[in-house]
């Protein structure tokens, strides 16, 4: 039959490839996981932010087992870039991943139709394939039965059950594994229908001549060829043979009136359907569209049209408290702890640049980032489990309406709302979003929403500048302070413009690109507490890696600007107002004039690229204060900026409504340059962060301008 | 250009007749699959998740507001938006169990 690559299979070190294939929610992660232990590299796909995962096991015998753990998927036609990468990692077309030996085939029993979709896609590929029953014992609690040894007999392929998370039936696992190597090609499952077979033939001909392919591989390129004429079929990269014969053979089931994609999927579930009857068995009492009862129960309860979503937002509130009562302490420490360190270095390096570039700027960068990581690793951790049970998809669901109106996808809700925290955790998990361009959209709007980082900004000029009297109240209770209404329309505003960018950019710039929200709702299941940890840990390392480093580097270029050139003689406000980063103020201060802002501003503004709470350090700076992170410091700041007067115009620097105009600019303006290099990533290119930054910045300058002038034509807050 | 013809494309897809869809169905009733509506990449989508002509499905419930759509079909809960559900025509109208 087909020629087996076996060239990765060499006796004398024995390694092999194992790519792991499955739907999601199969349990796929869970056996990654339980095979592989923590030994996994996690990265991406070059080009492509597919995420690539691989785990190496060495077992008893010598043998080198490399795991690689292939997107979710239900289907391989390429329909998003995850099915593509799967795709071209099975057909061994890609440079960066040997061809695998074997493809593990993770199949949920307990949902086992829709399962063997994938199946019988990779059965066509003629690689030896191992299918992998997980969730059995699900299928015995509902009071069914499933035939593993009838399950091999009508796949022809070997089929062990396992139950990951207790590790049953892995050592059996490797075993098969281990002998599947170099086995004959799998037969074909599905049937072709008559009408289809000749123009299939065809093509695997001239697939085979031309491309090399063997002659499975050619058959499984030819069917995916002929399925669709998305944008993502390889077609373009297909000799002009070959794309002559697709073009020819449509046309001419066109004229006879067949839909080939039907005509596939519809033979794909006949074999399917007679699979599950010789497997499964099911007494007459749990009939097949009795769902299951428990799923329905808690269904009724979490999906209710009203308690749903109180339901919802309660959980929403309780995650959210949790994240920020839990991450203060350690949060603290972590400064503690750099402050100590501060101390070590002030008392053993002596003084001069390299302690100061140690200190301000290394330190500076390294606290800056860490004091974030607690609630990052919260929200990751919390984020997960939810995923895990099942529950995040019921949110997405009860969510879409409010977020499609916008161009939006349900699962943009959660990461939308981590953003509260930080933009970067809410960027990352917008990876749960299917469709691209609701994906895209959230992660442009993501940073709108006012992060943990902004609130030390907020802090500082609220209680300087606004007056504390009461806007709302019942007798001698108050319920309303001013300053608490400026807070809640600060959040406010950035959540209505992140609402309004995504339905401007739904509605011009990403217009034409149909939705798509065609999702399963997984059964709850218990959460792992240890996949959890897993992940929390591999995104953390994510955070740490691209949003730490460039942190780092802004904190150095920033000390660098405000420790230079040298002053030795002058008090340190003086010598930062002559500095590099006082002259980069200056110079930015015309741009920023009308806005009502100076050159000290404008010194805040730059210095808060590492993470926009700096903007109170380097107040701090200007005016003199040394300890900028207590209570009284920061009153005392707030006292000097309030008595600031511009010595050209004799005016007060910092008028109420210039406070307000500054947070304002803060809410929209893109000020953080680990987001941008998280963003870079994510979409994979410069084109998308470089656009952010300008939309936010002429979103930024307008709405606070717009603000400053009706403000100073009205007279409010001028003192 | 491609936009336009796909819009050509669904719009005389759903010409045919004046078929119950799958976004008329309320939460509980039942119905088989007839074919569906809709451009070649829409179609696919969906029948790749197993609406295929003549499966059998259920409304489980359906979002507040003009929500998505909970559907069981082949055993599996999937979720789809009212437009997508639309694209479903349905066999005729049967009562739910």
């Amino acid at each position: 039959m087909s020629t087996l690559s076996v060239e990765s299979w060499r006796v004398g070190t024995r390694t092999l490839t194992v790519a792991i294939v499955g739907n999601p929610n199969s349990g796929k992660t869970t056996l990654f996981n339980a095979l592989t232990g923590l030994r996994q590299k996690v990265g991406n796909y070059p080009g492509v932010t597919v995420e690539r995962k691989e785990g190496r096991v060495s077992l008893e015998d010598g043998t080198q087992i490399t795991f690689i753990d292939l997107p979710g998927l239900y289907s391989l036609t390429p329909h998003s870039p995850d099915e593509l990468i799967a795709r071209e990692v099975l057909l061994g077309l890609r440079a960066d991943t040997s061809l695998p030996d074997v493809v593990l085939n993770v199949v949920d029993a307990s949902n086992l139709e829709r399962n063997l979709y994938l199946s019988s896609q990779l059965l066509d590929l003629g690689v030896p394939v191992v299918i992998v029953l997980t969730m059995s014992d699900v299928v015995r609690k509902e009071g069914k039965q499933i035939d593993t040894q009838a399950l091999a007999e009508a796949t022809g392929v070997p089929v062990v059950a396992v139950v990951a998370p207790k590790k049953e039936g892995l050592p059996q696992l490797l075993e098969v594994l281990k002998r599947s190597v170099g086995m004959p090609a799998p037969p074909l499952a599905w049937e072709v229908p008559e009408g289809i077979r000749q123009g299939i033939a065809e093509l695997q001909e001239s697939l085979q001549k031309e491309h090399a392919l063997d002659e499975r591989k050619a058959f499984a390129e030819a069917v995916t060829l002929l399925m669709q004429d998305s944008d993502l079929a390889p077609l373009e990269k297909m000799g002009p043979s070959v794309r002559q014969i697709v073009r020819s053979t449509r046309e001419q089931l066109a004229n006879e009136g067949i839909d080939f994609a039907t005509q596939v999927i519809e033979a794909r579930y006949r074999w399917i359907a007679s699979v599950c009857d010789k497997v499964l068995f099911a007494p007459k009492s749990v009939t097949q569209h009795s769902p299951l009862s428990f799923n329905e129960r808690v269904d009724k309860v979490l999906m209710h049209p009203f308690w749903g979503y109180v339901i919802f937002f309660g959980l929403m509130a309780v995650v959210f408290q949790l994240i920020f009562a839990l991450g203060q302490a350690p949060a603290d420490e972590i400064k503690d702890g750099i402050a100590k360190l501060g101390g070590l270095l002030t008392r053993y390096v002596p003084a001069g640049d390299l302690r100061d570039l140690l200190n301000d700027g290394v330190l500076g960068g390294v606290g800056t980032t860490l004091s974030f990581l607690p609630q990052i690793l919260l929200l990751f951790f919390f984020i997960s489990l939810l995923e895990d049970t099942g529950y995040m998809a019921r949110a997405a669901f009860l969510m879409d309406r409010l977020m499609s109106r916008v161009g939006l996808h349900g699962k943009s809700f959660i990461p939308l709302l981590s953003s509260f925290a930080c933009a970067i955790p809410g960027i990352l998990a917008t990876r749960t979003i299917g469709d691209r361009k609701a994906r895209l959209i959230t992660i442009l709007v993501a940073p709108l929403m006012s992060c943990s980082a902004r609130l030390p900004v907020y802090l500082l000029m609220t209680s300087a500048f606004i007056p504390n009297r009461r806007v709302f109240g019942i007798g001698s209770v108050t319920l309303l302070t001013l300053p608490a209404a400026t807070f809640i329309a600060l959040y406010f505003l950035g959540m209505a413009a992140a609402f309004g960018m995504a339905w401007l950019f739904h509605k011009t710039l990403l217009k034409g690109v149909s939705p798509t929200f065609l999702m399963e709702l997984p059964p709850y299941r218990l959460p792992s507490v240890k996949a959890a940890a897993i992940q929390m840990v591999e995104r953390a390392g994510l955070f740490v890696r691209r949003a730490g480093t460039v942190i780092l580097s802004v904190a150095i270029v920033v000390w660098f600007l405000s420790s230079y050139p040298k002053y030795p003689r002058l008090t340190p406000d003086q010598a930062l107002q002559k500095s590099y980063l006082g002259q980069l103020g200056r110079l930015i201060e015309p741009t920023i004039r009308p806005l009502g802002f100076n050159w000290k501003m404008g010194a805040g503004i730059v210095s808060s690229f590492i993470a926009r709470e700096v903007f109170v350090s380097t107040m701090g700076t200007i005016y003199n204060v040394a300890d900028t992170d207590s209570r009284a410091g920061q009153a005392d700041l707030g006292k000097r900026m309030q008595a600031d007067i511009d010595p050209t115009t004799g005016k007060h620097v910092f008028t109420p409504l210039v406070a307000v105009c500054l947070m304002i600019y803060y809410v929209l303006a893109m000020q953080c340059m680990s987001t941008v290099a998280v963003v870079r990533k994510e979409t994979n290119g410069w084109k998308w962060p470089l656009f952010q930054i300008a939309y936010m910045t002429a979103l930024a300058w307008t709405v606070t301008f717009s603000v400053y002038h009706v403000g100073l034509f009205f007279g409010w807050g001028v003192r | 250009m491609q936009e336009a013809q796909e819009a050509l494309e669904r719009e005389e897809s759903l010409q045919h007749g004046g078929h119950r869809t799958l976004a008329d169905l309320r939460p509980g009733e039942c119905a088989d699959v007839l074919f569906l509506a809709g451009t070649a990449r829409e179609r696919l989508r969906l029948m790749e998740m197993g609406l295929t002509p003549g499966v059998h499905v259920k409304v489980l419930r359906v979002a507040a507001f003009g929500g998505p759509l909970d559907v069981l079909v082949r055993g599996y809960q999937l979720s789809l938006r009212r437009e997508e559900a639309a694209a479903v025509l349905l066999a005729d109208f049967e009562e739910g169990s």
